[in-house]
């Protein structure tokens, strides 16, 4: 597989099993738990073929992120909320997320979206 | 008294708000929601029922107030002394030892609640490492706790209540008086992370040592008190707090074998997690 | 929504302020001992600075008293004291619901808000009994149980503490009754065991 798959979230229990599970697929992970680190994370590592991003973070969440990782590179952002009233789904995409994924995670979807993304 | 609606009025419109706007209330006490209902009718003068409900259905902008009126934003600062009194003294010493203090306000309203915890947290000398997460169903309503802004006249009933739960500061070197109004230190909303969330519909975000949600619950349906409670339970760490409002309860509740009370105040600890912790 | 609870013969709400303590400490030990008929009784109270209050009341009847919690279900042959700070409010599936909102003319608990819940869930199943008190709070309410059809008693002024409040229900005609407090307890004792629907 070519690319590395950037988790960014401030709750470890999520980077933990995500972590696990995704590293079971054969999929190459690395974490952090703010948008800063992830950032930084994405200016220093070319192989983050895909980010999977947290919304509601501290300091700077995933909507003020989004466009600063956009200008880094243009990688696929995938927003991962706990937020799933109508009209959430369209606050990310238009924040600028390629994809959205509600808590708690359907790791078979995701696998999906990241099937989709080794296919490009 | 004025307009009273009817069960099935407030059916249709519950069904209108659901449809049109996404916020689902059929699980909230119907008793408070009539009442609430009933109040916003007389107070924003619509002649009938059909008049209001259109307006609902239709008026973004008054759906905005329409929210804002049915949900209860009714709040203090170290309300009921007591109850801080027992979190300062026995809650935040069990909680200090942890490297990284996390706490959930669900349902802050305005934010007089999460500003009452950051200066306890402040005085206990865990705030540096703490982070406190607030969050309403009401955008407009977490916009103004982010602010820190409380009337003036409020500060008065606020420093009693704070001294009566143990504060022993002067209760003003919190704030920044303003002609009418205060403007609390920066230092303090600097740990803060205000989002949107709903009870409701959305999910568990993370994990912590002690979630207040008080006065919020009252207004659900016990069975949508079950699922909350469900859904703080998968959010409390191992011998994490709960704490609720004075006349609330776990006890009705599928999660409450797993809970002791060990005061008579609406707190409760999350037994030891045997398996994993 | 459920019809309401068939087990709840019918509500009685006594509500009341300055002066109604001494009314229930006399009233309460005239009750029959099998009274069947839940009774909610709304003191203007503050924030829950004295749990005294229920022990005292509990202390003058043979019926189970008790300071309900939100989501309590209510019960006959119990008493309920409305808890100080919050709104009252009855649900139809027979469940107390206790609510933060706004206090009515500085009240919270309000008589006015506990008589309209009652008088929504109840209808003509309602008893509505205000005594000796120094504000209006509760005229309003008792009217909305009588155009419910439910039954409407005040305190007979001249024997009351402070006769302001039943006046003032007198004074918009809202009260069926008008009775001292032993008038109140024999009409109480002689309610029949059923609902009335």
């Amino acid at each position: 597989m070519s690319f590395k798959v950037l988790i960014i979230d401030d709750d470890s229990r999520n980077i933990f099993a995500l972590g696990a599970t995704l590293k079971s697929k054969g999929f190459r992970c690395v974490t952090a738990t703010s948008a800063q680190q992830g950032l930084a994370i994405l200016r220093d590592d070319p192989e983050i073929g895909i980010v999977l991003l947290d919304m509601m973070m501290p300091e700077m969440d995933g909507y003020e992120a989004i466009p600063l990782m956009k200008q880094i590179r243009e990688v696929p952002v995938i927003a991962v909320t706990a937020q799933a009233m109508v009209g959430d789904r369209e606050k990310c995409i238009a924040a600028g997320a390629n994809d959205y994924i509600s808590k708690p995670i359907n790791v078979d979807a995701l696998l999906q979206i990241l099937e989709n993304r080794k296919k490009q | 008294m004025g307009l009273s609606l009817t069960d099935e009025q407030v059916d249709e419109l519950l069904s209108d708000v659901l449809e049109n706007w996404g916020y689902d209330f059929s699980d909230y006490s119907r008793a408070s929601l009539l009442r609430r209902l009933n109040r916003l009718i007389a107070l924003d003068n619509f002649p009938s029922f059909a008049e209001f409900r259109f307006r609902v259905r239709t008026d973004r902008d008054y759906l905005k107030r329409f929210i804002e009126e049915i949900t209860v934003n009714v709040t203090e600062m170290f309300r009921d002394p007591g109850f801080y009194q027992v979190l300062r003294e026995q809650v935040l010493p069990a909680i200090a030892s942890r490297p990284f203090i996390r706490i959930w306000h669900a349902g802050c309203s305005t934010g007089e609640e999460v500003y009452s915890m950051a200066i306890m947290l402040h005085e206990a000398k865990l705030l540096h490492k703490s982070l406190l997460y607030a969050t309403d169903l009401n955008a407009d309503v977490v916009e103004k706790a982010k602010q820190g802004i409380f009337p003036l006249g409020q500060m008065k009933d606020y420093s009693e209540n704070y001294i009566a739960s143990g504060g022993t500061q002067d209760f003003s070197s919190y704030y920044t008086a303003m002609y009418d109004r205060v403007i609390f230190k920066d230092w303090l909303s600097e740990r803060m992370i205000f989002a949107t969330h709903n009870l409701v519909s959305d999910s568990s975000f993370n994990e912590f040592q002690l979630i207040m949600c008080r006065n919020v619950l009252i207004y659900f349906d016990k069975q949508l008190q079950n699922r909350v409670f469900h859904l703080f339970d998968n959010s409390l760490e191992s011998l994490g707090f709960l704490a609720l409002g004075a006349k609330e309860t776990l006890k009705f509740s599928t999660v409450t074998k797993r809970y002791r009370q060990p005061g008579k105040e609406k707190i409760w600890r999350k037994e030891k997690d045997l398996y994993g912790g | 929504m459920a019809q309401r609870e068939r087990s709840i013969r019918r509500l009685i709400v006594i509500g009341g302020s300055a002066g109604s303590l001494d009314v229930l400490f006399r009233l309460l030990p005239m009750l029959r001992a099998d009274f069947p008929h839940p009774i909610v009784i709304v003191l203007h109270r503050r924030a829950n600075v004295d749990t005294m209050l229920t022990e005292l009341l509990g202390m003058k009847t043979r019926l189970k008293l008790s300071e309900p919690e939100d989501k309590d279900p209510i019960q006959p042959g119990w008493i309920y004291l409305a808890p100080g700070d919050y709104h009252i409010l009855f649900e139809k599936d027979g469940l107390i619901s206790l609510d933060y909102s706004e206090k009515v003319a500085y009240s919270r608990p309000s008589i006015d808000v506990a008589f309209q819940s009652a008088a929504d869930c109840y209808g003509a199943d309602t008893v509505g009994i205000l005594l000796s008190g120094a504000n209006a709070d509760g005229s309003d309410g008792l009217g909305v149980i009588r155009n419910a059809g439910g039954q409407t008693i005040v305190q007979l002024p001249q024997s009351a503490e402070v006769s302001f409040m039943p006046q003032q229900a007198i004074t918009k005609q809202v009260a069926d009754y008008i009775l001292d407090v032993k008038g109140i307890a024999a009409f109480l004792n002689g309610m029949a065991d059923t609902a009335r629907l």
